[in-house]
């Protein structure tokens, strides 16, 4: 357990700040009684779990600042493409003709780390008209609500930020 | 003042897509459609419901942990959705009547080959001076 710590000390040390930030946040007092003991419980919990760092394959963490205004901007589109996609259903399902023209669609996906294919899977789920029903290798099944979300699909703006965020793990 | 005006936004608008998820679920045709309207408007309508309560509260703990449950509600809410779909899939479960499908699969298998050989082409055509 701790041979992987010291091979892998800023993963560590992230994770360590994140819990202690948490515990801080949890606690809402700067007490040194509340921060030894947070310390504590935080570096415990950290060398328990000590696989769960923050690693690429040859155990050094590689994470940039570039990554997070990346994610940033990602997750602001992500919100606005919720919002539509909700006004989006509320229009079709209390339309008294309900007009969908529901479909499958099986699709090719490029992405190869597993934390950018989840967050491209969840927010297919989450975006207009379309939910993931497979996601295997890259072969990739969704499901659309009508016929024009399965085509706009193909060329989604968020798939290009998923390929740009990857192009920086590969670099 | 003004803040609880907004609040009362957000809590209206939740219900309003909690609502359109329960209705979707009762007047949709078949299981996918279905986890259409609830995957999307279970999402949005707790996450605007969680933040008229944040805007009410005003309290450092207390927006931590609604935050956490947000988070949790909005990674929790695709993943359930994707696995009733795909639990439905694997079983064979039928479409509603005039659903299509679309294989772009195979498609864009040939059209990552097609660049390739042009890209080649392109490579060797300077030689032989195309």
């Amino acid at each position: 357990m701790l041979g992987r710590i010291k091979g892998d000390f800023m993963g560590a040390m992230f994770i360590f700040l994140l819990l202690m930030a948490f515990w801080l946040l949890i606690s809402a007092s700067a007490d040194w009684q509340h921060l030894v003991v947070g310390a504590v419980f935080c570096s415990i919990l950290t060398v328990f779990w000590s696989n769960l760092v923050i690693s690429s394959e040859d155990n050094k963490t590689d994470f940039s600042v570039v990554q997070i205004l990346l994610l940033i901007g990602y997750f602001y589109k992500l919100v606005i493409e919720i919002v539509l996609a909700n006004i989006t259903v509320a229009l079709i399902v209390l339309n008294p003709r309900l007009p969908i023209s529901p479909g499958m669609i099986i699709m090719r996906c490029d992405l190869k780390r597993s934390l950018i294919r989840v967050l491209y899977v969840n927010s297919i789920t989450l975006c207009p008209g379309t939910i993931t029903v497979e996601l295997e290798d890259n072969l990739l099944i969704v499901h659309a609500f009508t016929e024009n979300y399965a085509h706009e699909l193909e060329e989604w703006p968020l798939y290009q930020r998923l390929l740009n965020l990857e192009a920086f793990y590969k670099s | 003042m003004i803040i609880e005006y907004i609040a009362a936004f957000f809590f209206i608008g939740g219900f309003f897509f909690l609502a359109v998820g329960v209705i979707g679920l009762l007047r949709l045709p078949d299981v996918y459609t279905r986890m259409h309207a609830m995957g999307k408007c279970d999402t949005l309508g707790a996450g605007m419901v969680l933040f008229g309560l944040m805007l009410l509260i005003f309290d450092v703990t207390n927006i931590t942990k609604l935050i956490l449950i947000l988070v949790m509600i909005a990674t929790i809410n695709p993943i359930i959705t994707h696995l009733i779909a795909k639990t439905a899939y694997n079983r064979g479960t039928p479409m509603a009547e005039g659903s299509f499908l679309i294989n772009d699969y195979v498609a864009s298998q040939r059209r990552r080959r097609r660049r390739k050989l042009q890209e080649v082409a392109i490579e060797e055509g300077d030689e032989t001076g195309q």
